[in-house]
């Protein structure tokens, strides 16, 4: 375990460029992204206030050649027993052409759009906390799979944008993949479209739909089919993300299905130049699972309201201050998080271009 | 015909050089692909796909590769206000966001040195780049935006 957060560390460390970009040495390249985030909790929540180190998360993308790719992300996770290092996601590419590429291994399962684009990397997101449909360890939405992808984009002017997927479904632990193997020999399947105007820059609305055949933590199987449709605006002075999923399961033997149903409304404007790196935000959310669902014995039902704003005082590092209400059930709580979010090496964003001819390489 | 217009194209960009800088500099940057790439005119729309990414291929399959300038340039202050529509910081971010969520493996490719750009856009092919017209040279390929030359009016967007 030591060794294996160790390894992530040093993968993690800094900038890697293997080979410079020339008429014969084009590929290989490799870069990597680190992000990270440490923040303040004081919450009236039954669990412990006070410090908190988020995830270390190393990301590695790199050309293997001019159609194939790999994306690797890794993560530590602080826990009361030590570090929890996870892979994440494991995706091996190949771009056939813009309408179709093809990928294996570990993804974020296309079934949300916060959960692709804000998966891991607390910089990247606006706020500290993630809306309580797609919170980390939930049995809600299915977060990862494992299995196959195809995707692509067509249709420049409209921007329109496709995912299909085949996979395990989710574990015996729901919260989980089936990373060692499909539970009942039932894949599921995953189908997304997106549309990213070129006349509407930062806009994105989409839906995906899901179906699987998961094992209860019971051992009971049940069918499973989700739907989630979303929006967003996503600029630099403004950011408006909408989501709702419906979540259907039926038990084998019953004959009504269960029907859950979450969904956020995140809202932030930047303030205007000189404080321009300031932007207030806020969010509304909730999800609910009625009990003896398959997914959630319990039942869920959580509704949760958050303020907070972000303060980019780097170009790779935010402070983020927030507070949070809650509704558990019957129970309310509040939260207020001081947190510190941060991406490196500085330079990952762009290889560089390198005219030496290939025989000054030897 | 394109050796004989990119001809003609460096020799008004020497003109406009000797004569010095006149008239809107938006307008004396010009799009230099290499040879093989198979297409003479881009909407502008498309040439903002290209370079942020959502093209990534050719119409002939080949790989689009995107050489930019450094922070600090004028061919990569003009990208960042015309077709990109960000500032420096944005722009890195934008980049990071995309290649996180495995959109892409790479975003543009940085040229350090602006000699190096005739060298790389005549050996690597798929490359395409922003230049300036009096550092076209005879043999480039440049397109037309739109169907606008270089150095006409909205070659390249509203500055």
């Amino acid at each position: 375990m030591r060794a294996t957060l160790v390894g992530c560390c040093v993968m993690v460390g800094g900038l890697v460029q293997a080979g410079g970009l020339n008429a014969q040495h084009l590929h290989p390249s490799a870069r990597l992204l680190g992000f990270a985030d440490f923040s303040y909790l004081v919450t009236d929540q039954p669990r412990t206030s006070g410090f908190v180190q988020g995830q270390l998360v190393g990301h590695l993308a790199s050309e293997l050649g001019d159609r194939l790719g790999l994306f690797a992300e890794v993560s530590a996770t602080g826990t009361s027993a030590g570090y929890r290092v996870e892979v994440e996601r494991l995706i091996l590419r190949y771009d056939y052409r813009d309408a179709l590429k093809v990928s294996a291994g570990r993804f974020h399962t296309p079934i949300s759009y916060w959960n692709t684009a804000y998966h891991h990397g607390n910089w990247l997101q606006t706020s500290v906390s993630r809306p309580e449909m797609i919170q980390g360890g939930g049995t809600f939405l299915p977060i990862h799979y494992v299995g196959l992808l195809l995707e692509g984009t067509t249709l420049p002017s409209a921007g329109l944008g496709y995912v299909a997927g085949i996979g395990n479904g989710r574990a015996a632990n729901l919260a989980r993949a089936g990373d060692a193997g499909e539970e009942n020999n039932k894949l599921a399947y995953n189908v997304g479209l997106h549309a990213r105007p070129a006349a509407l820059p930062g806009v994105q609305i989409g839906g995906a739909l899901l179906i699987d055949r998961p094992v209860a933590e019971d051992a009971s199987h049940f069918a499973e089919r989700i739907a989630t449709g979303h929006i967003a605006l996503e600029r630099h002075a403004v950011e408006l993300i909408a989501e709702h999923a419906w979540v259907h399961n039926r038990s084998d033997g019953a004959t009504e299905w269960q029907q859950g149903r979450g969904w956020y409304v995140q809202l932030g404007v930047r303030l205007p130049d000189p404080a321009d790196r300031v932007k207030p935000y806020t969010r509304v959310g909730a999800v609910h699972m009625p009990a003896e669902s398959p997914i959630a014995p319990d039942g869920i039902d959580r509704r949760s309201w958050i303020g907070g704003i972000r303060y980019d005082f780097a170009e790779q590092a935010a402070l983020k201050l927030e507070y949070q209400r809650e509704r558990l059930g019957a129970n309310r709580f509040n939260s207020l998080f001081v947190g510190l979010s941060y991406t490196f090496p500085r330079t990952a964003s762009e290889p560089i271009a390198d005219a030496t001819p290939a025989s000054d390489h030897h | 015909m394109m050796n004989r217009f990119t001809g003609i194209v460096a020799l008004c960009a020497a003109v406009l050089g000797a004569a010095g800088p006149a008239g809107d500099q938006l307008d004396q940057l010009a799009i230099v692909v290499h040879a093989d790439v198979p297409i003479d005119d881009l909407p502008l729309e498309r040439l903002r796909r290209l370079y942020l990414g959502d093209q990534q291929y050719w119409p002939d399959g080949s790989r689009v590769i995107v050489l930019i300038h450094a922070p600090g340039t004028v061919e990569r202050q003009r990208a960042l206000s015309t077709l990109f529509r960000m500032t420096e910081s944005q722009y890195k971010q934008f980049w990071v966001a995309r290649i996180f969520r495995g959109e892409t493996t790479s975003g543009p490719r940085l040229v350090r040195d602006r000699a190096a750009l005739p060298v790389l856009l005549a050996s690597v092919p798929g490359t395409i780049a922003l230049v300036q017209l009096r550092h076209v040279q005879p043999g480039m390929k440049v397109l037309t935006v739109d169907g606008r030359q270089p150095g006409a009016p909205g070659y390249l967007g509203k500055q």
